[in-house]
């Protein structure tokens, strides 16, 4: 290419730059009179993010409200502070964040310009002790529940029921996800009752191992070649499932946390295909209203009269997806796999009655997200 | 023959002009590149990129990026980079907070990682030479290593993330911020081009044979600009820290390629040489701000701001990474 072509290359390029631009700008046109909110997502693609978007747009103008989504940093203070900074300096009265990271900077600049912070999908593991009276913070939605004990325990029922008798239990490391640990012992407990009650038909439990955010090492399975099924606290079809494939151990059944909409995952659970999968579980994308619905209020000086005094981690609904027919109804019904804000549980048209404005009361919006279940999923279909 | 008389016939000034304009015309891209994303963004924010609240942000978020990248030219100038530099930054913020924590001490916390991070640039500099590696290796190898001290420091906390219990809102300071980068500029500038380190480390980028066959010690000269680097590093880790109050196990990832990308926005060469110049650490580290900043105030939508992004890098590099001759990269 001559140097003409590179040029005409470059301002190719940058014709398209300002016609993205330009279009970008006309599309997000601040309307008057709206409140605008910021939305920090630490996941900005895959069908839990399409749903949220999708979820957020259908909001938008049934509530009065902009929203705005930053991508926040998994790993940088830095990043997420520069993010919810940005955020304020575009306008947003409110901030979501997905991720306690950099939290007490964050409302430290929140204070100091006026805005207030909510958690979604985030229990703020490391700083609500000392957050939670912070008069810029209002609470935070947890993804599923803050203590997921009872989780654990149900999967280890469950698994014993199926007739499982050597498992695996594998989970993120401690330090970065510390309730894991909670589930594991609730877990074991649950197990060690069975063998008390049951001396003849014992099951036998494998270390706990954790995984360093990278799929399960292949030689896990040779070392444990007698595992008939594993217990998954973290994300098992991103990190366990790819590893039982490749080694053609897909024999072993794995019940995990976490949720995936690829058909490879959808198709080989439960009853279908190699049967690997068992149990997945999920927070629907429809707890974003908790944190909504607790800036509307604030910003527009209408409290709940039964809100509590200290903000809370709330905890929310998770559907439990147990059978392919669950499997099916989220195919179908789901927001979660449809991205079709219509499918949501609770309808858009729906949401402006949490608000206190609107007779809204703080039971109502608990209830309202504690229900987010895989039986709600039923009745909406 | 026409074209000659016609150049014949310019007013010496305009022909002064052409000239300088031809000679620097890379520079002028990427002048041009900031002086349009203000323009662009001062009009499609609505005024919003001027309000003493965001020039505020962009001072604080810019600092960093600015004083490391003032570092990093000397180290670009001999045509090298370095990998380790995100992995370094989060065990200099970990260990500061921890040295701070127990001893109360900002000036003890600083010295430990300013000596270890002049160590870094010593083994950098030196080691590459001695087993006869690309200095890359050397850094990658930096990298994997501060990696694992970064693991196992943010591990023997217990959490996530660890907080420092020391007001730092002297560094969060406007003032201070941006009297840091001045003072900082100021001395890379003087060093850069008016000291040998600057002569020479330019000579090892254009030509390092040629360069070592006029007697300079290029080892020596690469270890100095690697320790000088090095400083900026600790330095650009304390405002990094003040600014959160906190690190974790992913502090700093990704500040290596952030801060190549700086320089490149800001016109230097990754090939070195004499082109490279402090303005490009200063010049990029604005647009790179400003562009995430402009976008957002501007209402582009978070999944179009990466693509905004690499179509703007792309167009900055067609257009300032060649030399005379057009071959990439200059």
């Amino acid at each position: 290419m001559n140097k003409f072509g590179k040029k005409a290359v470059a301002l190719t390029c940058a014709v398209a730059m300002s016609v993205g631009i330009g279009a970008s700008m006309t599309a997000c046109a601040e309307s008057g009179g709206t409140i605008k909110i910021g939305v920090g997502v630490y996941e900005t693609t895959g069908a839990a993010a399409i749903a949220l978007t999708n979820y957020l747009d259908a909001l938008e103008p049934e509530l009065g409200v902009e929203f705005v989504q930053k991508a926040l940093s998994q790993t940088d203070e830095a990043t997420n502070l520069s993010a919810a900074q940005e955020l304020i300096s575009s306008g947003c009265r409110g901030l979501i964040l997905t991720m306690d990271s950099a939290t007490e900077a964050i409302l430290d600049e929140c204070e100091e310009a006026g805005v207030y912070v909510a958690g979604y999908l985030n229990s703020y593991d490391v700083t609500y002790d000392t957050v939670k009276t912070h008069p810029n913070f209002l609470g935070t939605a947890c993804d599923g529940k803050n203590d997921g004990s009872a989780w654990g325990a149900s999967v280890a029922e469950r698994m014993i029921a199926d007739g499982y008798r050597n498992i695996g239990i594998v989970k993120f490391p401690s330090f970065a996800f510390p309730k894991q640990a909670w589930m594991d012992t609730a877990f074991r407990e649950v197990v060690a009752e069975w063998n008390e009650e049951n001396p003849d038909d014992q099951v036998a439990l494998k270390d706990t191992i954790e995984l360093m955010f990278a799929p399960l090492d292949a030689t896990y399975l040779t070392q444990n070649s007698d595992i008939d099924a594993i217990f998954s606290i973290c994300a098992g079809t991103d990190f366990i499932y790819p590893t039982l494939v490749a080694n053609n151990k897909t024999n072993i059944k794995l019940y995990t946390a976490g949720m995936s909409v690829n058909d490879d995952i959808l198709n080989n659970f439960g009853d279908r295909g190699n049967q690997c999968i068992q149990e997945m579980v999920y927070c629907s994308v429809e707890s974003v209203l908790y944190p909504i619905v607790l800036l509307m209020n604030k910003i527009s000086d209408n409290v709940f009269a039964d809100q509590p005094d200290v903000a809370e981690r709330l905890d929310c609904g998770q559907v439990i997806v147990q059978t392919s027919a669950d499997v099916d109804l989220i195919k179908t019904n789901s927001i979660y796999y449809t991205g079709d804000a219509s499918k949501a549980m609770i309808k858009p048209s729906e949401a402006k009655e949490l608000l206190a404005a609107n007779g809204g009361t703080y039971a109502k919006l608990k209830a309202a997200m504690e229900g987010l279940t895989i039986e709600a999923l039923r009745e909406n279909a | 023959m026409e074209n000659t008389k016609q150049v014949k016939s310019m007013p010496e000034w305009l022909k002064k002009a052409l000239g300088f304009a031809r000679d620097h015309v890379y520079d002028i891209f990427s002048v041009a590149g900031l002086v349009l994303c203000v323009i662009i963004f001062s009009i499609t924010s609505n005024g919003r990129l001027w309000s003493s609240y965001n020039v505020g942000i962009v001072i604080e978020q810019v600092t960093m990026y600015v004083i490391i990248s003032l570092g990093a030219v000397f180290v670009y100038a001999m045509g090298y980079m370095d990998v380790s530099l995100g992995s370094q930054m989060g065990v200099y913020v970990l260990l500061m907070i921890m040295i701070v924590n127990a001893t109360g001490s900002l000036l003890l916390a600083f010295l430990v990682i300013l000596a270890m991070a002049l160590a870094c640039g010593a083994f950098n500099g030196a080691v590459a030479v001695w087993l006869r590696l690309p200095s890359i290796v050397t850094s990658l190898f930096l990298m994997f290593i501060f990696g694992g001290i970064q693991y196992l420091l943010i591990e023997s906390t217990g959490s996530n993330t660890i907080s420092t219990s020391l007001d730092m809102d002297f560094f969060t300071e406007t003032w201070v911020m941006a009297g840091a980068m001045v003072l900082v500029g100021a001395i890379v500038f003087y060093l850069f081009n008016f000291t040998k380190l600057g002569k020479y480390t330019k000579g090892i980028g254009a030509n390092e044979l040629t360069t070592s066959q006029c007697g300079v010690n290029t080892t020596k000269w690469k270890v100095i600009a690697y320790m000088v680097f090095g400083v900026c590093v600790a330095v650009g880790s304390v405002f990094l820290l003040a600014r959160t109050g906190s690190g974790g196990r992913g502090t700093g990832s990704g500040y290596a390629m952030d801060i190549m990308l700086c320089l490149i926005l800001g016109g230097m060469p990754l090939s070195g040489g004499t082109r490279s110049k402090v303005r490009c650490a200063v010049i990029g580290s604005v647009t790179y701000v400003l562009l995430s900043n402009g976008l957002l105030l501007s209402g582009v939508e978070m999944n179009l701001v990466n693509l905004v992004k690499a179509i703007v890098f792309l167009v900055v590099v067609v257009l300032s990474c060649r030399d005379n001759s057009g071959y990439y990269p200059r």
